[in-house]
């Protein structure tokens, strides 16, 4: 094989892995760049973490209205934003075991219990239909008592699936420009 | 007799569709039965009783356990009687709110309920919404506590307003206690401030749990501005600096926060420094024209009494 021959090989696939290689660096630097300027952690992007809103069907807020200080959308946007991809962040630590996405949802008492559930066993779990009333919220807006009545979650376990519809009490506190969960209560329905 | 015969025949078949109909579309009778204590405290021991009406012995049951977002899975076998006991030892079932237990017996499926209660309080986290509020009652901050039990489950404080106070000292002394508003998850109550500047120790404490925090009570805003020359005369011999003082009070006559902008007008300039102590002080090389300098220093709206310096080519006096 001549010498010419090996350069051109040897140039084609550097072409071949340099350019996807430059193409996926481009775009997470561009995801960075994105999420630093929307004000979320930047490490998140490492972390599948994107600011989405959850549609319709699967969490929508059907009430507002607390006493004293009101909500801007702002902060009901990142609130159930926050909160969908809380539950994501679980259903994702039930299905593969890596639960490294929990602390950037869950804090505090409410992430201890949600370790303690020790959410490692291979297990499908879906959930939706999460129906938001907003309780309180601090005259700051960092501190949020949200319900939410009557969402359903099916598990599939060894083959047999249970569907259960319950409702949760839950303490949201504004930590570093990010809403976690920091207490729950939840009451399943027979 | 034929058709007495027929009759009765056709009446006996009729019935039997009528049963069998009914037989199909009825709900049959629950053949299993899950027997629990309607509540229990958080983390305590328990058992669950599952009963098969048929009696039948070493029948395999999968029990699905619900709490909070912990599950559990457990098969048990019947023994004499169709009745298995599930032992479920202290500090399984550790997050409050009403737990579920799904038993399956064939095709036919049993839900159960079951409320934990939190148990006493043992941790509280104390927030506060400012860390600084004006003293002299001129502003408010909100103080939030979230209450827990061991397990992390918050606390229901309804009904125990006497207990869950928050006992405050004021800079000046006062001693204030709270009543908390309830909300499900947190307590929450506004607190005015209360006398001169200074720190506001604040303490809560119910059952096992105890935190506190400071809140600082800063002074109000500028209200009287003292600017004083030193010296007021001065040799246009370009040898002295001219130091100029500002003493600067609120409404109470305490000084200012540190860091209050204080803006200088010297004639036709201007100068700023900001304060350390209520006092804010700003040197300068005075002018070497001959005459009087008028001089002006204010903060906010606060505006100081004109002082005026002499700069003269002969001896001060």
């Amino acid at each position: 094989m001549s010498k010419n021959r090996i350069k051109f090989i040897l140039f084609v696939a550097a072409l071949l892995i340099g350019i996807p290689a430059s193409l996926i660096g481009f775009l997470m630097l561009n995801s960075f760049i994105a999420a630093f300027n929307s004000g979320a952690d930047p490490a998140s992007i490492f972390r599948g973490h994107r600011l989405i809103l959850p549609t319709e069907d699967q969490a929508q807020w059907m009430s507002t209205d607390v006493e004293g200080t009101q909500p801007n959308q702002n902060t009901l946007e990142n609130l159930i934003s926050a909160y969908w991809f809380a539950w994501e962040a679980l259903a994702r630590a039930y299905q593969t075991g890596d639960s490294a996405d929990l602390p950037t949802y869950w804090a505090g008492a409410a992430l201890d219990q949600v370790q303690a559930a020790d959410p490692s066993s291979s297990m499908s779990f879906v959930h939706n239909r999460h129906r938001l009333y907003l309780r309180f919220l601090s005259d700051d807006m960092t501190v949020a008592v949200v319900d939410d009545v009557g969402f359903q979650y099916h598990i599939t376990q060894q083959g047999v699936e249970f569907v259960i519809s319950a409702n949760a009490t839950l303490v949201l506190t504004l930590d570093n420009s990010f809403w976690r969960i920091r207490e729950y209560t939840i009451d399943f329905m027979r | 007799m034929t058709q007495i015969r027929r009759f009765i025949l056709l009446s006996i078949a009729l019935l039997c569709v009528v049963l069998s109909v009914r037989a199909q579309t009825s709900t049959p009778s629950p053949s299993i039965v899950l027997d629990a204590p309607d509540t229990i405290g958080a983390g305590e021991a328990w058992s669950l009783y599952v009963n098969l009406m048929s009696g039948e012995a070493g029948m395999l049951i999968p029990i699905v356990l619900l709490n909070g977002l912990s599950q559990t899975t457990q098969t048990v076998i019947t023994g004499t009687g169709g009745i298995a006991r599930w032992d479920i030892p202290a500090g399984m079932t550790t997050q409050s709110g009403r737990s579920l237990i799904i038993a399956r017996y064939g095709n036919f499926e049993i839900r159960r309920t079951i409320r934990v209660h939190a148990g006493q309080a043992a941790q509280t986290d104390l927030l506060t919404t400012t860390n600084s509020m004006t003293a002299y009652g001129d502003s408010r901050a909100m103080l939030i506590g979230l209450i827990r039990d061991a397990y992390g489950n918050p606390i229901d404080v309804r009904g125990r307003d006497s207990e869950a106070l928050l006992d405050i000292r004021f800079p000046d002394g006062d001693k204030r206690a709270f009543s908390l508003t309830p909300e499900i998850g947190l307590v929450w109550a506004w607190v005015d401030s209360l006398g001169g500047p200074g720190r506001v120790r604040v303490q809560f404490s119910l059952d096992q749990a105890t935190a506190g925090i400071e809140i600082q009570q800063v002074p109000g805003t500028a209200r009287t501005v003292t600017l004083t020359l030193s010296p007021p005369c001065i040799l246009n011999d370009g040898r002295d600096l001219l130091r100029l003082t500002t003493d600067i009070v609120d409404g109470h006559g305490n000084h200012v926060v540190d860091g209050t902008l204080v803006g200088f007008t010297l004639g036709t300039g201007e100068g700023y420094a900001s304060t350390a102590d209520g006092r804010a002080v700003l040197t300068i090389v005075p002018p070497t024209m001959i005459g009087l300098y008028r001089m002006v220093a204010w903060s906010g709206d606060a505006v100081s009494v004109p002082v005026w310096l002499q700069v003269t080519d002969e001896t001060c006096s």
